[in-house]
């Protein structure tokens, strides 16, 4: 189903943004309220819940063993994946894997893969014979804007609660997955003319571009997308790089508390 | 039904593995209005089995080949997250699901009145997020809940619940390694105030007079589930404010 | 409000609940009759008006009448008619016979475009249920200034209060002119501040589904406390 645009939504949108005014109320990088809950899915070997704001988002960790290819005998290898499917909002329809669905899960899985937050080859049992097989999969329940952070964050968290089960496949004891980093995404949507951090479900319907941000622990940025119609000045971009730090600090400290 | 009728799973003192009666269920819980971008929603937790159902509509049916000129259709889908079960599954196109999503829409067609809706849609949205058994009646008990959470007209609700058969035994709801080594399993789905039945399946080994202790069992632990989708609806309207 | 409560009867009901009907009431809306007995079909408050029994249903999908205003969307158009959403389960139809202006075949777009607002009054609706809006009349117009917000078009009797007092008070807090539709959308105008309070009054009509009117009240004097 295509959604139309209401043009008194873009109108508002316009006008409180000359304003400095956000459409519920917040300042322009201020987020909603999150809870984060980890290891709630008894099937997976890791898991999380995220609610932000009316979005939410599960996320589950399943492990296989494979054998290795050739030119890479001790790597193992993670598959990040995110869905959204008919149940998160009336605008997604069923049938194959749209194409912002596939972007969702790619831009989410580059973040999570270039932070080299799990090294490959950690994820070794016997060299040459058999390595292990990360399948990530996110599932968004309900879209109420700024669902690609909401899954990032979902991503990142589960891996870091998941316990590797080679008892099952006995090959060895269960020990935790090692995740050395914790990559953060921040997304951006062009409002009213101007850049504002997490976006609803009606800044996303009534605005422009949008820029998703994926920086490692060190501050080092790891994935850049710019989705949608729009274009941005690199000053503009300069002062989103900048908040997304702080964002990204912040976001980090709740995963620590949850985790820990 | 594998079969194994040879497993044990009923210990000497005649509970089940789990410490269960023979007409005892797992714990439920019910809850609705869990997800904030649908029109309806139900979260229903019964032993290890999570599903979420979001009810959109009644909306314009679309591609037009499939509206009813004298009812709503009822669009449903039955999806097992990849994470829910012990292996992960595949996203994608499954004949299990295509077929649980077929009876499910067909039962609940059952208690809608569709009839107030010509040529349009309803859609019924059932995730499974954790499988442990009886997946299929965790969706259809939930989808009835988020259907009234909707305020779609309805005759009545829907209760689906199992009884089957180990070690010669007839149980009530079976836990996986029941449903693993059992012998029979009888899913039905019934109206809490008609007693009427709106789904049957059945698969296993069953005489008439095990058949009959199954539906009894069964009927019993409808009007047990049927309380908790009615608390589950009514809190949402009296609790909050205070 | 001319609703009668029922006293001891007056209750919440639940899709299936048997209601007694010894005084051989009929069946409203929320209420179907399965041989001599009367069944609520929707969760929501169990009233009693000249004889009908029905249920004031808490959620549920807008249901176009006769007579009623609307806030619609334009969704398509064609050489004559316009298309709106109105959040029901059908699109609505205004031809431009109906219309304001004097509109020339294939010339709509001069007037109103998809994604325009307008308030408008369904005019009728046939066998097949389609909506057939009118746009003459008074108040009907374009909508070009303010925001459209959705409350639910069960929670719109909440909004309103008894009386119109919720309404008032709300107008004379924010500031704001306030059109209430029926299709449970409303048309908010006036500062940006008071448009805020507006909205997140609406938000907690939405989030806490109240039970009767008291406790509108009440949510209505906490969220004015608050802000």
């Amino acid at each position: 189903m295509v959604e139309i645009v209401p043009r008194l939504l873009r109108d508002q949108l316009k006008k409180l943004a000359e304003n400095d005014s956000r459409i519920d109320g917040r300042n322009r990088f201020e987020r909603r309220e999150i809870n984060l809950e980890t290891n709630i899915l008894t099937n997976a070997e890791g898991s999380s819940k995220v609610s932000w704001g009316g979005t939410v988002v599960y996320a589950g960790v399943k492990f296989s063993l494979r054998e290795p290819y050739s030119d890479r005998p001790a790597d193992g290898s993670l598959m990040t994946s995110a869905e959204l499917r008919p149940v998160a909002h009336l605008r997604y329809e069923p049938g194959p894997p749209s194409p912002e669905s596939i972007e969702l899960g790619r831009v989410v899985d580059r973040g999570i893969r270039e932070s080299g937050c799990i090294e490959l080859s950690s994820l070794c049992v016997v060299p040459g014979e058999s390595v292990w097989n990360v399948n990530l999969d996110i599932h968004v329940m309900s879209d109420d804007g700024n669902i690609f952070d909401a899954c990032a964050l979902a991503g990142i968290a589960a891996l870091r609660t998941a316990t590797v089960p080679a008892e099952k496949h006995d090959v060895g004891e269960d020990h935790p997955l090692p995740v050395s980093k914790t990559p953060i995404m921040c997304s951006y949507k062009k409002v009213g003319g101007r850049f504002v951090y997490d976006p609803n479900e009606q800044e996303e319907l009534g605005g422009d571009e949008r820029i998703h941000i994926t920086l490692g622990d060190d501050g080092h940025v790891h994935s850049l997308q710019k989705g949608l119609k729009g274009t941005f000045s690199t000053a503009e971009f300069a002062e989103i790089f900048d908040n997304a730090s702080t964002q990204a600090a912040e976001l980090r400290n709740l995963i620590e508390e949850k985790v820990n | 039904m594998g079969g194994y009728g040879d497993v044990e799973l009923i210990k000497e003192n005649g509970e089940r593995l789990d410490g269960r009666l023979a007409d005892e269920l797992r714990p439920i819980k019910i809850e609705v209005g869990v997800l904030p971008a649908a029109r309806g929603s139900c979260r229903m937790t019964w032993g290890l089995n999570i599903a979420e159902v979001a009810v959109y509509g009644p909306m314009e049916a679309h591609p037009r080949k499939i509206q009813r000129p004298d009812r709503a259709v009822l669009d449903v889908r039955y999806n097992m997250a990849p994470f829910s079960t012990s292996d992960r599954i595949r996203p994608g196109f499954n004949r299990r699901s295509r077929e649980i999503s077929k009876v499910t829409a067909e039962a609940l067609e059952s208690i809608v009145m569709v009839e107030m809706f010509p040529r349009s849609k309803i859609r019924v949205e059932i995730e499974i997020l954790c499988a442990e058994a009886g997946t299929r009646c965790c969706g259809i008990t939930a989808a009835a809940v988020a259907l009234a959470d909707a305020g779609i007209p309805m005759k009545d609700l829907l209760v689906s619940v199992a009884a089957g058969k180990i070690n010669d035994v007839v149980v009530l709801d079976l836990d996986k390694a029941e449903d693993n080594y059992g012998q029979a399993d009888l899913p039905v789905g019934i109206m809490p105030n008609t007693e009427e039945l709106a789904f049957l399946q059945m698969d296993g080994d069953l005489s008439p007079e095990e058949f009959n202790l199954a539906m009894e069992y069964n009927m019993k632990a409808a009007k047990e589930i049927h309380k908790l989708q009615v608390e589950a609806l009514k809190s949402k309207y009296t609790g909050g404010l205070e | 409000m001319n609703e009668v409560y029922f006293g001891a009867r007056e209750r919440l009901v639940i899709p299936g609940d048997k209601i007694e009907n010894e005084k051989g009431h009929s069946a409203g809306s929320g209420i179907v009759k399965i041989e001599r007995d009367l069944v609520a079909t929707q969760v929501g408050q169990l009233m009693e008006n000249n004889g009908t029994i029905y249920v004031q249903a808490f959620n549920s999908a807008y249901m176009p009448r006769s007579g009623d205003l609307v806030i619609g969307n334009v969704t398509s158009m064609k050489s004559n008619i316009w298309m709106l959403d109105i959040g029901g389960p059908f699109e609505a139809l205004l031809p431009m016979s109906l219309s304001p202006w004097n509109v020339q075949f294939g010339d709509l777009e001069e007037h109103m475009v998809v994604g325009d607002y307008a308030l408008l009054r369904v005019q009728e609706i046939d066998s097949q249920h389609g909506v057939v809006c009118t746009m003459k009349g008074i108040g009907l117009r374009k909508i070009s200034t303010g925001v459209v917000e959705y409350v639910g078009s069960n929670s719109i009797r909440q909004f309103i209060g008894t009386k119109g007092t919720n309404l008032q008070k709300i107008k004379e807090f924010s500031g704001c002119r306030i059109t209430v539709a029926d299709n449970g959308r409303i048309w908010i105008e006036g500062e940006d501040e008071g448009i805020l309070q507006v909205r997140e009054f609406c938000q907690s009509l939405n989030s806490n589904s109240n039970f009767n009117h008291s406790k509108t009240d009440k949510l209505l004097q906490n969220r004015m406390e608050e802000i």
